[in-house]
């Protein structure tokens, strides 16, 4: 019996991007200076302190610095700049609403 | 940290942005729905999780990172995987009939249709539909949010004629890309947003008449009168999901969702408006032709049988949107976004405005302040001096008691609880569009928070 073949143009896309090179992992976290990025979405500010609290108790020495986004979808780039500035070790931040 | 009903949704950003298997913390809920104590508790329970994945290697990322969009997972028992790689993907069968409905069956599996059937975009139909431009197929015209896949002009066209368009629609379709990919549009929350956003153009220019886009009775519904309309507005979304990422659960996170996100199209009806068109106003030529982009969260009716002046018209309009569980306006609103000293809004340039609500007239509401020698300016000025909410009912909704006040904008911050605070930051900020057929029904479209319209020729793409 014959055959029918319909071809179809693949409609998905590619992404061609630049990889990014992960920074070096944290081992220990003694000493270290963690940032805790708020992006203003309601309670994440709760999740994020409630984790710098078990963590400061956990590790000595462990310096934790606060920063909340300007809108919950981008840094600007004073943020960006703000951010690096404060030479943070780590930083946690929590997305998902 | 990631809420589990977002863990696609990091993984697709993180390979947009240059990282593939980014680690990531789950926790069951998302913060926002949770109690405080659910949440200090989910905290707690992921630390551990946290440590350990702070201490977990990361590939190195090649330079270059060349890989197809995360696509939605097919359901369980589907017999074929989405060849991704694949430039080509065939079909076979006895008949044609047959061949056709497994191309329907396995794209609806694979998520990349939007749950209509679709036309098959095979390599003639293609060709075909890129008659319409003459733009090569290889032109990228954009990288398209969220998960910055390369919009081709062949992708474009691809998508579609699976929508079912004609090429003489594709210069609009370029066009409404281009709107989209603009910053001031903010494609990003819109593609994205747990809320229903989703893009409504609006057509204006000799265009709409030589494809026939509908301006008049059901602009927005279904029927044959919209077809033109409907083509174009499945044409975005499908290009959002298989071009953007926007499939729900990855890059499309919507609660609910809205039967907008199908299509949202009209054209301006500037035969019976009674002023200039939208475009003209935004500097363009009349006899140019334009598409202009808008991120909107519904559409509400604005009831004004019995009004039969100025006044009596936008009565209903404003009460219908002063609504402070408008989420645009809870998040547009000037208590809490002042230009002056949001560096954020200043970075989209000197005419973000952000929250631009939509006001749909039909011609003969129009008509009505036409007659009675009112411009859309002065509906501007009515809409600015009278749709306001008090600091105060403000001040009582959930998201100011939360942030205890910080979010506010500093020239807000001493005023009295009664002060009156306009739901828009300038009175442009209203978009006026002459839409529909006869009655005096008008409509309302909130839009996405901070979003802007943007308007793109046409021309440009013929």
């Amino acid at each position: 019996m014959q055959e029918v073949t319909l071809a179809i143009l693949n409609p998905v896309a590619t992404i061609e991007i630049a990889g990014v090179k992960p920074a070096e992992r944290i081992g220990d976290l003694s000493n270290k200076r963690i940032g805790f990025l708020w992006n203003r979405k309601a309670r994440g500010d709760v999740a994020l302190r409630t984790i710098g609290e078990v963590l400061k108790a956990r590790f000595s020495g462990l310096e934790c610095n606060w920063f909340e986004m300007q809108t919950s979808i981008a840094l600007v780039p004073e943020q960006i700049e703000s951010l690096r500035q404060l030479r943070n070790d780590v930083i946690i931040s929590a997305t998902g609403d | 940290m990631v809420s589990l009903g977002f863990r696609r949704d990091f993984w697709a950003a993180a390979r947009s942005y240059g990282i593939i298997d980014l680690p990531q913390v789950n926790v069951p809920r998302e913060f926002t729905s949770c109690s405080d104590e659910d949440v200090r508790k989910q905290a707690a329970d992921a630390v551990e999780d946290i440590i350990k994945s702070l201490a977990t290697r990361v590939r190195l990322q090649p330079e270059k990172i060349v890989t197809p969009l995360e696509t939605p997972q097919p359901p369980a028992g589907c017999p074929a995987a989405l060849p991704v790689s694949a430039n080509v993907i065939e079909f076979r069968a006895s008949r044609y009939e047959e061949a056709y409905d497994e191309f329907n069956r396995r794209f609806l599996d694979w998520g990349l249709g939007d749950g209509f059937p679709l036309v098959p975009p095979t390599r003639e139909k293609v060709d075909w539909m890129l008659t319409g431009t003459h733009h090569s197929p290889e032109e990228v015209v954009a990288e398209i949010d969220p998960a910055m896949g390369r919009a081709t002009v062949e992708k474009i066209a691809i998508n579609a004629v699976m929508a079912g368009a004609q090429p003489e629609y594709l210069p609009v379709i370029l066009g409404a890309v281009e709107a989209i990919v603009d910053p001031r549009f903010e494609l990003m929350k819109c593609a994205m947003s747990t809320g229903p956003y989703t893009p409504f153009l609006w057509v204006n220019g000799p265009v709409v008449n030589e494809i026939g886009v509908n301006y008049g009775r059901g602009c927005l519904g279904p029927g044959a009168q919209s077809k033109v309309n409907i083509a174009i507005g499945r044409a975005l979304r499908l290009i959002m999901m298989n071009i953007g990422g926007a499939y729900v659960g990855i890059g499309d996170l919507d609660t609910i969702g809205s039967a907008h996100k199908f299509s949202m199209v009209v054209a301006e009806n500037e035969q019976e408006s009674p002023w200039a068109p939208y475009h003209v106003d935004k500097g363009f030529k009349a006899e140019e032709s334009t598409v202009t982009a808008l991120c909107v969260v519904g559409q509400t009716e604005i009831h004004a049988l019995d009004s039969n002046t100025p006044e009596e018209l936008l009565f209903t309009y404003v009460h219908t949107i002063c609504g402070i569980g408008d989420g645009s306006g809870m998040f547009g609103s000037p208590l809490s976004t002042d230009p002056a000293e949001d560096s954020f809004r200043r970075s989209m340039g000197p005419t973000r405005y952000g929250h631009e609500p939509v006001l749909l007239l039909p011609p003969s509401a129009a008509q009505t302040f036409a007659a009675a020698g009112w411009t859309k300016n002065d509906i501007r000025a009515y809409l600015f001096e009278n749709a306001w909410i008090t600091k105060g009912l403000w001040m009582e909704h959930p998201k100011f008691k939360l942030d205890e006040g910080r979010n506010m904008a500093a020239k807000w911050r001493d005023a009295p609880l009664d002060a009156k605070i306009p739901i828009v930051l300038f009175p442009e900020a209203y978009q006026i569009l002459v839409v529909g057929g006869p009655a005096n029904k008008m409509s309302y479209c909130p839009v996405g928070g901070s979003c802007a319209a943007v308007t793109k020729s046409v021309d440009n793409w013929r």
